[in-house]
């Protein structure tokens, strides 16, 4: 970890993203949600325009609590959605600051990403990632990951796992 | 078209269908032309066209159409979003703002009520049967336009009685959504919705609206992992709000038997009347002392009490007056179609009721929901058995001969298959007029 706050250490957040794909691409939920700070929040607007998740509809807009649910709804046996299998598998690129805000002392990491979801059959889904990172007594925290589809407003099948 | 009247009617039964009505193009082709070519279509809400010149485009039925605001005399217009030229579609933007509307094949511009505005090269039209004024040349309006409290529907055809008397009973549910809004008017709450892909035909879509017999199987996963995860609060912590939405999925089948379910002229529905799903929800105090300021005690408490589940529209809509949604579908194909989910701001309520607005929106409607693809993995097991023809005929006899008919409509146990059954005799109607 970087002593000086405003300079992150962009190999640790590297890191982090690739570990975050990693456990995502395996469903491995526990590990995920431990990525995130006690009030993190996972976004996928419905349009990149928008800036309000609470004035606007969303596709996700999920704290650890619904985090939790899911994890706990995914594969459940007696849902019919979940009788099939659902395998995922991200690339991440161009991992770089975008900002730092110093009230919140906040890091904001943009990056670009492709992730193949096969779910009946395979769909690929592209975009952008926004990270707003925080630092805690053990290193990166994820406070808000933002997902930005490229087809967010377009017909949509169901979306089974976190992308 | 090869299918006569005759065969059309033998393929629905007082208490079950025949699964080709799911699969069959022919029939798809003809739904298209005189259900959803002959009744009234829900095209969109007067606040995605707030300004002069604003306009969005959908559909009907397979027909594009655009929903434009006159730039001059400010009234809505439905048009076919096709040139009067050559048959291009005009505009292939979602929504936007326009003082004329140009093709970009040929540049033919029209005004915003779809009359021609201007021809390059006009010239070679003379001594030519060519007519400006003919509206045969024009984006050609929609013969039927009418608003309902700032819902908007239209249809293909001139023949169709007024709006008023095609919604019926269902006029009240919008009344309801509007008047639970202090200032008795709602607000699309932005220019996009949800757009879910379903793999099937788009009655299943409605069929389920009123199907009280699934939501404590086909939801149980996410009721239970809901329960799951509240039993590792520790005692005394009061319930995440996403509790109150996904609690009445798990209801008994006598809680939805006691809801009842109403069937209506024309294939339209409704489940609930004195009580819903939304029955439940939590009374936010800064609301009602903002509803009483508007209507007083007594008519606040009137409002309130009226809770509809899942209103039908037949054929193209679904609304919730509770929680201010509309679904609306969009059939592509046969075995395709598309569901959008549009949710509204009541004006002048607090935000918090917003909130609960998109919480539902995104828990149940959304294509990242975790309820939604368990109902649509559903109907695409059924669509799949009608396309292999494994199964021939669908059984719907719950509680069959035993409605309640009270004038204009039938009541029964809300489990019953009721609605289902009033859906096929709107459907059979409507097929069995030729031209
Ligand atoms: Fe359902």
């Amino acid at each position: 970890m970087s002593d000086n706050n405003k300079s992150p250490d962009m190999a640790e957040i590297q890191n982090l993203l690739n570990l975050e794909a990693r456990y995502l691409n395996s469903a491995d939920f526990d590990k995920w949600i431990s990525l995130y700070t006690e009030d993190g929040i996972y976004w996928m607007p419905l349009d990149s325009e928008q800036t309000d998740p609470e004035a606007h509809d969303s596709i996700f807009y999920e704290d650890r609590t619904l985090m939790e649910v899911r994890k706990r709804n995914f594969d459940h046996q007696l849902s019919p959605s979940m009788q099939y299998p659902v395998r995922s598998s991200r690339i991440i690129s161009d991992v770089h600051l975008h900002k730092y805000e110093t009230d919140s002392d906040t890091y904001i990491i943009n990056s670009s990403f492709q992730a193949v979801l096969f779910y009946k059959e395979q769909t690929v889904y592209a975009g952008n990632y926004q990270h707003h990172l925080q630092v805690t007594d053990s290193g990166y925290k994820i406070k808000l990951k933002r997902v930005d589809l490229l087809n967010a407003d377009m017909p949509l099948p169901p979306i089974m796992i976190y992308i | 078209m090869s299918l006569s009247i005759d065969e059309i009617q033998q393929l629905v039964e007082p208490a079950r269908v025949h699964s080709s009505v799911y699969v069959d193009e022919e029939l798809f082709q003809l739904e298209m032309e005189r259900i959803w070519g002959r009744s009234w279509i829900y095209v969109g809400h007067e606040s995605q066209v707030k300004n002069p010149g604003d306009y969005y485009t959908t559909s009907i039925g397979t027909y594009p159409v655009i929903l434009i605001r006159d730039a001059k005399s400010k009234s809505l217009h439905v048009l076919h979003n096709r040139c009067g030229h050559r048959g291009a579609i005009v505009t292939q933007r979602q929504c936007g703002n326009a003082g004329v509307l140009r093709c970009p094949y040929h540049g033919w511009t029209y005004k915003t009520d779809g009359s021609i505005h201007a021809i390059p090269h006009v010239g070679g039209y003379k001594d030519t049967e060519f007519d400006k004024n003919d509206e045969e040349f024009s984006m050609k309006k929609l013969p039927r336009v009418e608003v309902y409290r700032g819902f908007v529907f239209a249809c293909l055809s001139e023949d169709v009685e007024d709006l008023s008397d095609f919604l019926g009973e269902i006029a009240d549910t919008i009344d309801n959504m509007c008047d639970r809004s202090p200032e008795g008017e709602v607000e699309v709450t932005g220019l996009n919705c949800h757009r879910f892909i379903h793999p099937c035909n788009w009655k299943f879509f409605l069929e389920n609206l009123h199907d009280a017999m699934h939501p404590m199987c086909a939801h149980a996963g996410t009721s239970d992992a809901v329960r799951s995860y509240l039993s590792t609060m520790p005692e005394g912590t009061s319930p995440p709000p996403e509790a109150e939405i996904i609690d009445p999925f798990a209801g008994s089948y006598d809680f939805f038997d006691s809801m009842g379910v109403t069937g209506l002229d024309k294939g339209h529905g409704y489940m609930g009347g004195k009580k819903s799903i939304f029955s439940h929800y939590e009374m936010y105090p800064e609301y009602l002392e903002a509803m009483y300021s508007a209507y007083g005690k007594e008519r606040t408490e009137e409002i309130l009490s009226f809770n509809r589940h899942n209103a039908c529209c037949y054929p193209s809509s679904t609304i919730r007056d509770g929680i201010q949604s509309i679904r609306v579908l969009r059939p592509v194909s046969v075995d395709s179609t598309i569901i959008e989910s549009w949710t509204f701001r009541l004006k002048g309520a607090p935000e918090k009721l917003l909130q609960r607005t998109l919480r539902y929106s995104r828990l149940i409607n959304s294509p990242g929901s975790m309820v939604g693809p368990d109902d649509l993995d559903c109907y695409y097991r059924i669509q799949e058995s009608a396309k292999s023809k494994s199964i021939e005929w669908i059984d719907l006899q719950r509680y069959f001969g035993q409605d309640i008919k009270d004038d204009d409509k039938d009541t029964a146990p809300g489990t019953s298959d009721l609605a289902i059954r009033n859906q096929y005799k709107a459907w059979l109607n409507y097929m069995s007029r030729e031209a």
